[in-house]
């Protein structure tokens, strides 16, 4: 057969096993993984991401506060529903002990993170008030921003199956899977827009949204997401029964509590539940 | 109930669906799920008086220890 017809398989064979494409191509993958995805700077460049708000938090209002009576954590309903001046002054406590630490799309796993992180400081907590919610029960397989994040192994094997736990154990080897949201924000930002920062209020808990007019804050589009939207907030009983366990360790008591839903909640919130589970 | 809710380190279930109780309508929400602060006065009254109820030690600062913290 002539070498010029097209239906050779000749021209298909390797004349010899180059690699060195190959080798360039993991490389590359590996600068990546190291030098961007493993750096905390890259998860909370933008602090009112997921990740970076918890680091705000942490450092702007846990770090300085010297003595916690009464701890809040929870999700934003409880951020909003808990004010820590005036709990303080129902109390006769300080303004400054009460904390509400609580946070958009805020989890029972990101209560326990929280805790976890902070642990010597907050162990010495009076009380500590937990926000639940119905759904907080409901079992889902698809791992927060923050689980990737924050996760040891053994919880990413334990707790998500299938192709989730699949994608966690591989993601925890190579963190570029994990990260590439926080790369693909910190892009945004570097090309499109200055660093958002969050904005905490004078009581420490994060402003998100006016108070008069109901409108989102410019800056704050990524924490300013509804509980009963399409991205219903995915909490995981485990993680309650751990912070409880804890929190029995340290001697805590816990008060779990739920605000008020308005009278339109019930439906919104059973619609939510129908169409995700 | 769930049976987390009865963890023996939970002092007390505060789970309340209905804004009545409280006097709450619509204009103390910002929508179904989130109060705005005029609503969140009431429902942290209620809930500070609660928690008083429970009778519990809570750690007070050392007024000459106390640091005014600005979270700004």
């Amino acid at each position: 057969m002539s070498r010029s017809s097209i239906f050779s398989s000749e021209t298909l064979q390797l004349s010899g096993f180059r690699p060195y494409g190959t080798i360039v191509a993991f490389e590359l993958l590996l600068v990546v993984d190291i030098f961007l995805a493993r750096r905390e700077m890259i998860w909370v460049f933008a602090q009112n991401s997921p990740i970076g708000i918890v680091h705000a938090m942490e450092g702007l209002v846990i770090k300085p506060t010297e003595q916690v009576s009464v701890l809040v954590l929870g999700n934003s309903r409880v951020r909003d529903a808990i004010i820590p001046a005036v709990l303080a002054e129902e109390l006769g406590i300080s303004r400054t002990n009460v904390l509400n630490i609580s946070m958009t799309r805020g989890t029972p796993y990101d209560s326990l993170t929280i805790y976890r992180r902070n642990r010597e400081k907050l162990a010495k907590t009076s009380l500590l008030i937990i926000g639940v919610e119905d759904f907080s029960q409901l079992r889902t397989n698809i791992p927060s921003e923050r689980f990737r994040y924050f996760s040891s192994l053994a919880e990413r094997c334990e707790h998500f199956y299938g192709e989730a736990r699949a994608s966690l154990i591989a993601s925890y080897c190579w963190r570029t899977l994990d990260a590439y949201r926080s790369i693909r924000r910190l892009g945004k930002q570097i090309l499109f827009r200055p660093n958002q920062r969050v904005s905490i209020g004078s009581d420490g808990r994060v402003i998100w949204r006016d108070n008069e007019n109901a409108q989102y804050i410019d800056n704050s589009q990524e924490i300013a997401e509804r509980i009963y939207g399409d991205r219903v907030l995915k909490y995981d009983s485990w993680a309650l029964r751990e912070l409880l366990d804890r929190c029995a360790e340290d001697g805590i008591p816990v008060l779990l509590y739920r605000p008020p839903l308005s009278t339109a909640s019930g439906t919104a919130s059973g619609a939510a539940r129908s169409r995700h589970h | 109930m769930n049976k987390y809710y009865q963890h023996p380190v939970v002092i007390e279930t505060l789970i309340d669906d209905s804004p009545g109780r409280l006097g709450l309508d619509s204009d103390n929400f910002f929508d179904y799920g989130h109060l705005r602060r005029s609503g969140a006065e009431i429902v942290t009254r209620d809930l500070a008086a609660r928690i008083s109820s429970l009778a519990l030690p809570l750690k007070k600062q050392d007024e000459k220890k106390e640091v005014r913290i600005e979270w700004h």
